[in-house]
């Protein structure tokens, strides 16, 4: 635990570009390890594909990314987890088969009782055996979320969240705040995009895009 | 963190096997297809039973290649469009090993069974019980091959608007090793020549694809995913 507490992630000089677009030229983060970051920015300022970037989903043009010290690209995708703003919940399946089968491909054991548990601390347990298809976007956020109340999430080194209050109810709001909170006790960063004007969070680091 | 494989595995063929059930129009899709040739060629070919029997085997062929081939440049654009292709690149298991499990799974649900309908068609064209046993094997063991360059082109054209058009381009050309050598089996049969040399050419390009259709596709994905 003491290393983990020595684990930092910066962002040195970093460019990026889409198409023909510049999304960063020399961008330099120091991100609060472990700790709450929010990121702010107006649409289009490039935080997703900040996040993005940090998940190595994207590419950067120029620069370093350090990732808790010097973790490997392989251990770096078993240390993190990426909740995109759209869902990413296979229409064809149930939630509780899609959380069953988003479980089995992290490698974690998956069993009924532990999803069904981590849908009623979202308050959705009964939309278990709904189709993706059928659900309104409220749902499959919450169910998207539910991935994070998994014991393993909070093993994790780091939670990228994008944009996660978006369609989110009151009670969704709370829970997804309780969560953070116990994630950031367990030494865990996380790293979040919002719109928000104000944070229920103590402590937190805001970067502005 | 302790990484359960097995979980993996039995996870990816679960969701694949429950992705072709709850879709299973694209199998309906596909046999009304292949009925829709088989009953259409003979019609334009006339009454003779001459022609039709010289004939009779390219038409099964060709039922089953094209209605499988409107299938094939979808074995990853639903995956891509919902977030999938991501959680199988953020998986511990490599992508290469997956798209591997992909394929065949595919071909095992959506292409095997397939093969149950050659007996039935081959019957209704009078071809004989000797060449329907051989054109099942070879079928069989071209699918598989069929699957793989499926997932090449699929792979390659995630992202691009026009998959449609280009998918069936660049299958087609890929698949004529297996149409020759395919074929070849059944003429040698015909003509009461040794088949075997013609099979382990089929069985060695499909070998082949085994090997280089994943590490391919792997390749499009994260390219795909990435840009």
């Amino acid at each position: 635990m003491a290393s983990r507490l020595k684990d930092n992630m910066i962002l040195k000089n970093i460019s990026l570009t889409r198409g023909l677009k510049t999304i960063f030229s020399s961008l330099n983060i120091e991100f609060l390890c472990p700790g709450l970051n929010i990121i702010k920015g107006e649409n289009g300022s490039g935080k997703t594909s900040l996040l993005m970037m940090i998940s190595t989903l994207l590419q950067e043009d120029r620069g370093t990314i350090i990732r808790f010290g010097k973790l490997k690209k392989n251990d770096w995708l078993n240390e993190h987890v990426l909740i995109k703003q759209n869902s990413s919940l296979s229409d064809d399946l149930t939630i509780e088969e899609n959380l069953k089968i988003w479980c089995g491909l992290k490698g974690w054991d998956f069993n009924t009782d532990k999803i069904e548990k981590s849908l009623k601390n979202f308050g959705i347990l009964k939309y278990k055996n709904f189709l993706v298809s059928e659900c309104s976007s409220g749902i499959k956020k919450k169910a998207e979320l539910s991935k994070l109340s998994f014991d393993e999430s909070f093993k994790l080194k780091c939670w990228l969240l994008d944009e996660p209050l978006n369609h989110l109810d009151e009670n969704g709001k709370l829970f997804l705040k309780k969560i953070m909170d116990k994630f950031i006790n367990m030494n865990g960063t996380i790293l979040q995009t919002s719109h928000e004007k104000k944070f229920n969070h103590k402590n937190f680091k805001l970067i502005k895009l | 963190m302790k990484i359960n494989f097995k979980n993996i595995l039995i996870a990816l063929i679960e969701k694949e096997f429950k992705s072709y059930l709850r879709s299973i129009n694209n199998f309906m899709n596909m046999i009304v297809f292949m009925i829709a040739i088989i009953i259409l060629f003979p019609l334009t070919v006339g009454p003779s039973e001459e022609k039709l029997t010289l004939v009779s085997n390219a038409i099964v062929w060709i039922a089953l290649i094209v209605s499988i081939i409107p299938t094939l440049d979808k074995i990853y654009i639903s995956d891509f469009k919902n977030g999938w292709l991501e959680q199988y690149y953020y998986s511990p298991l490599l992508l290469e090993i997956i798209i591997l499990i992909k394929c065949f799974v595919f071909w095992f649900f959506l292409i095997i069974p397939l093969t149950i309908f050659i007996p039935i068609f081959s019957i209704l064209l009078n071809i004989s019980f000797l060449i329907i046993f051989w054109n099942i094997i070879i079928f069989a063991i071209g699918s598989l091959g069929f699957c793989l360059i499926g997932s090449i082109c699929s792979s390659l054209t995630l992202g691009t608007k026009s998959n449609n058009l280009i998918s069936p381009l660049l299958i087609l050309p890929l698949a004529i090793p297996i149409f020759i050598f395919g074929n070849g089996v059944v003429e040698a049969v015909k003509s009461n020549y040794d088949p075997l040399p013609n099979l382990y050419l089929l069985i060695t390009v499909c070998l082949i694809l085994l090997i280089i259709s994943p590490l391919i596709s792997a390749y499009s994905i994260k390219i795909a995913l990435t840009k």
